[in-house]
């Protein structure tokens, strides 16, 4: 999609295709949803400004922006904290105890898939979306048959990163 | 092994799960369009209304190069000799006489989009002087500040067209120099600051400079040019002599019909105010151009004449 081809119906399509997914993809990253609503939209931003030249998997390369944004964001901005303070803690929880610790979880995790390659942990959000292994390569442009083995290494590095800030538990 | 890495991935699984959205969360694509759809409208206008203003001060530069009038000191040691101008003044001519080829000013190269600026210090570093704003209060809100490269404007003198045009217009008695021909005027500015707040752009430049060949004379030059359009001969030198450092924007009929253009007079002096009339229901676009004797302003926007005219008076 070329800035001089993209017509508005092309744009507008993709728009609603996409976004919800991603939107929702970015906030396992950021935990709040108007700021993933807003990163979401700052991916589709870049398209619009600077799409990629060959114009093919718009998709994947949405994703892409989008957790790398989001990544991005997590470890610069000061008010990650505000909003994990803010964040609303999804699931069936049902005490503050249990809502407290759900926090303490989600902020241990976000800061693991921070300090992975951004590759790694691109790969681990697909793949708790619920994205299938070809979708996965697809929109990393990996081998299909080399997905999984990108997986476990991403996982082996996720434990790695959290047993060395967290200690096992 | 086998084992090891399902429990790995079951783990990982685990703690990842912590992070799912909301399950009747749907974020909702077309709000976010309509905002998105917003913003790139609005990001539209804004480079529009940049690039019109540097076009502006372009068009500025050019039109004032055609019409610059003597100046006293020339060095002739200078391959080029450097002249200051500080000041630009309207003049009611007749159109150039048809037929006859007419200066043809050209840009020098591009110009950029202005490129953004944290703050003033930031713009100070780029432009090697310090912009002048508005004091607070005239304009609501903090500027953004942009900068971009110094622009020039250039004619080459064709000594065989000005003496056609003199003929056409019926002017007698006056030859053109031969040594005119093919003299290479240009008008410079330096680089330029610009802070733009909603509905207004003020850009400034350090004084404009001219360069020209050695020896050429200005004060004949602009005095033949008014002749061609239709100012007397006795005029013609008066203005000539009396503008000093200043060139001459003439204002043709078919200017006038464009735009409504007036000299004003600010606290700081005389200014030039143009006045363009807007489309069907769209606001007109005010642009003054001014000066000092350190800087050359110009401000346009849609915020109103008593407005731009408050503000121009208000930059310190």
């Amino acid at each position: 999609m070329s800035r001089k081809s993209e017509s508005a119906g092309d744009f507008d399509a993709l728009f609603y295709a996409q976004y919800p997914a991603l939107t929702r993809l970015i906030y396992r990253v950021v935990g709040d949803m108007g700021w993933a609503e807003e990163l979401a939209a700052e991916a589709f931003w870049k398209l619009h400004r600077e799409p990629p030249a060959s114009g093919h998997n718009l998709a994947g390369w949405l994703c892409r922006t989008g957790i790398r944004l989001a990544l991005d964001n997590l470890k610069k901005r000061k008010r990650r904290a505000h909003y994990e303070a803010m964040a609303a803690v999804p699931g069936t929880v049902e005490n503050p105890e249990e809502v407290l610790a759900q926090r303490e979880r989600q902020v241990r995790v976000r800061r693991v898939l921070a300090g992975l390659k951004p590759e790694q942990a691109t790969l681990l959000l697909l793949r708790s979306e619920g994205y299938s292994l070809g979708e996965i390569a697809s929109i990393l442009y990996l081998n299909p048959n080399s997905v999984g083995t990108f997986l476990a290494r991403a996982d082996a590095a996720f434990r790695k990163e959290y047993v060395s800030r967290y200690g096992e538990r | 092994m086998e084992n090891d890495s399902e429990v790995l991935r079951a783990w990982v699984r685990k703690q990842m799960a912590d992070l799912d959205a909301p399950a009747d969360w749907l974020p909702e694509a077309g709000a976010a369009l309509v905002r998105f759809r917003a913003r790139v409208t609005a990001d539209r206008r804004r480079a529009a209304w940049r690039r019109w203003t540097v076009w502006a001060a372009a068009a500025m530069l050019a039109l004032a190069l055609v019409w610059l009038l003597p100046v006293g000191r020339v060095t002739a040691q200078q391959l080029w000799q450097l002249l200051t101008v500080r000041r630009v003044t309207l003049i009611r001519v007749n159109p150039w006489p048809e037929g006859v080829p007419s200066p043809q000013v050209k840009l020098m190269g591009t110009p950029i989009p202005p490129l953004p600026a944290r703050d003033v210090d930031e713009v100070r570093l780029r432009v090697g002087y310090a912009p002048r704003l508005p004091h607070a209060g005239v304009l609501s809100g903090s500027p953004q500040f942009l900068t971009t490269f110094s622009l020039s404007a250039g004619t080459v003198v064709r000594a065989a067209d000005l003496q056609l045009a003199l003929r056409q217009a019926g002017v007698a008695g006056v030859s053109v120099p031969p040594a005119w021909d093919g003299a290479q005027l240009a008008l410079h500015t330096s680089a330029i600051a610009m802070a733009e707040w909603p509905d207004a752009i003020l850009a400034q430049s350090l004084p404009l400079t001219l360069s020209a060949p050695p020896g050429f004379d200005y004060a004949a030059f602009s005095a033949l040019l008014l002749r061609v359009m239709g100012v007397g001969a006795e005029d013609a030198e008066r203005l000539a002599r009396r503008m000093g450092a200043a060139p001459l924007a003439p204002i043709t009929p078919e200017l006038a019909q464009m735009a409504d253009i007036e000299e004003i007079e600010l606290n700081s002096g005389p200014a030039t105010l143009v006045e363009q009339r807007g489309a069907a229901g769209a606001p007109a676009r005010v642009t003054v151009f001014w000066s000092v004797p350190d800087r050359v302003y110009l401000l346009t926007g849609t915020l109103g004449r008593d407005l731009a005219i408050a503000v121009a008076n208000a930059v310190e």
